[in-house]
């Protein structure tokens, strides 16, 4: 599998596809298919978090990822609440190096009292960069729960 | 590793990854601080060097708690219920009603009535029955399901 920015390749690439059978790849052809799912949770955030309008917070998974250069597809799941004035929103983006955003969540204050949002979704992290990105694209709010729950390897270190 | 993140100059939030945001600072701390904090984030405060207990803790405690208690809410039908399971008949309740315009007013046109306002209004007296604030929360705490 091969990962590209426009023409640029920017994450491994097969020399030969497979048209076969794949029960005899050797531990090196092992190492670059699919990876099981690797259930283990980190928890990047877990007390409310102010996040501002159009701020973007970045947390480093490279404690919680192997200390490889393959990309992973990360699963997580994020919640929290806008704030408390009538009008305030959020409207949540989960990002990493690729231009694979996830748009989690959009949530609106209609009276004087917060509303809670929660989304969950699969993300890939590239080779060396081990970075997720929570942007908050609305107004004033916060996260108050911010989990990666598991990983799996999906493409090569090369 | 446990931290909790520093933004402008105030705690703000705490998890197991480092922030990599250049405005923020990590402060690794140990998991009995982490779990206190994530449990309670008024527990610590920063002194602007480091990580201590809030001297205000106590205050600041209730306070949110009023906030959070003012905020809850029941219907105008749920309030007039309970004043009447206070010992009011509809007639006093009407004639207070008339005699108070403005909560009138929110027992007519608003969806919910909230806690905070129904207990800015406290105490009433009507006769030798007195709705006290702490009465208030606590019918508005049993609605909502606290009590």
């Amino acid at each position: 599998m091969s990962i590209y920015k426009g023409t640029t390749l920017i994450a491994g690439a097969l020399p030969n596809a497979a048209n076969q059978d794949l029960s005899n790849l050797s531990q090196t052809g092992q190492a670059v298919i699919d990876g099981q799912i690797v259930q283990t949770t980190l928890d990047i955030i877990t007390s409310t978090t102010s996040i501002n309008s159009n701020e973007t917070k970045t947390y480093d998974l490279s404690s919680y990822l192997p200390d490889d250069n393959y990309t992973y597809e990360v699963y997580y799941s994020v919640a929290g609440e806008t704030g408390a004035t009538s009008g305030n929103n959020v409207d949540i983006v989960v990002s990493a190096l690729l231009p694979s955003t996830n748009r989690v969540a959009r949530a609106r204050t209609r009276a004087s009292s917060s509303v809670t949002w929660c989304g969950s979704g699969t993300i890939p992290i590239t080779g060396a960069n081990r970075n997720i990105s929570v942007t908050n694209l609305g107004s004033a709010g916060s996260i108050n729960f911010f989990r990666v729950l598991a990983y799996r390897r999906i493409g090569t270190n090369q | 590793m446990f931290y909790i993140y520093v933004e402008n100059n105030k705690l703000n939030g705490c998890g197991q990854a480092q922030c990599l945001n250049e405005d923020i600072q990590n402060i690794e701390v140990s998991q009995d601080i982490y779990n206190t904090y994530a449990e309670d984030n008024l527990k610590y405060i920063w002194n602007g060097t480091e990580i201590i207990e809030n001297p205000d803790y106590e205050q600041q405690a209730q306070q949110r708690e009023a906030e959070r208690v003012g905020e809850l809410t029941m219907t105008a039908l749920d309030f007039i219920t309970f004043l009447r399971q206070c010992g009011l008949t509809l007639e006093q309740i009407r004639a207070y009603l008339s005699a108070n315009i403005e909560l009138d007013t929110q027992l007519t046109y608003c969806q919910n009535v909230y806690c905070k306002v129904a207990r800015a209004i406290m105490p009433i007296t009507l006769g030798d029955i007195t709705i006290t604030a702490e009465m208030v929360e606590q019918a508005f705490k049993r609605k909502n399901g606290e009590e």
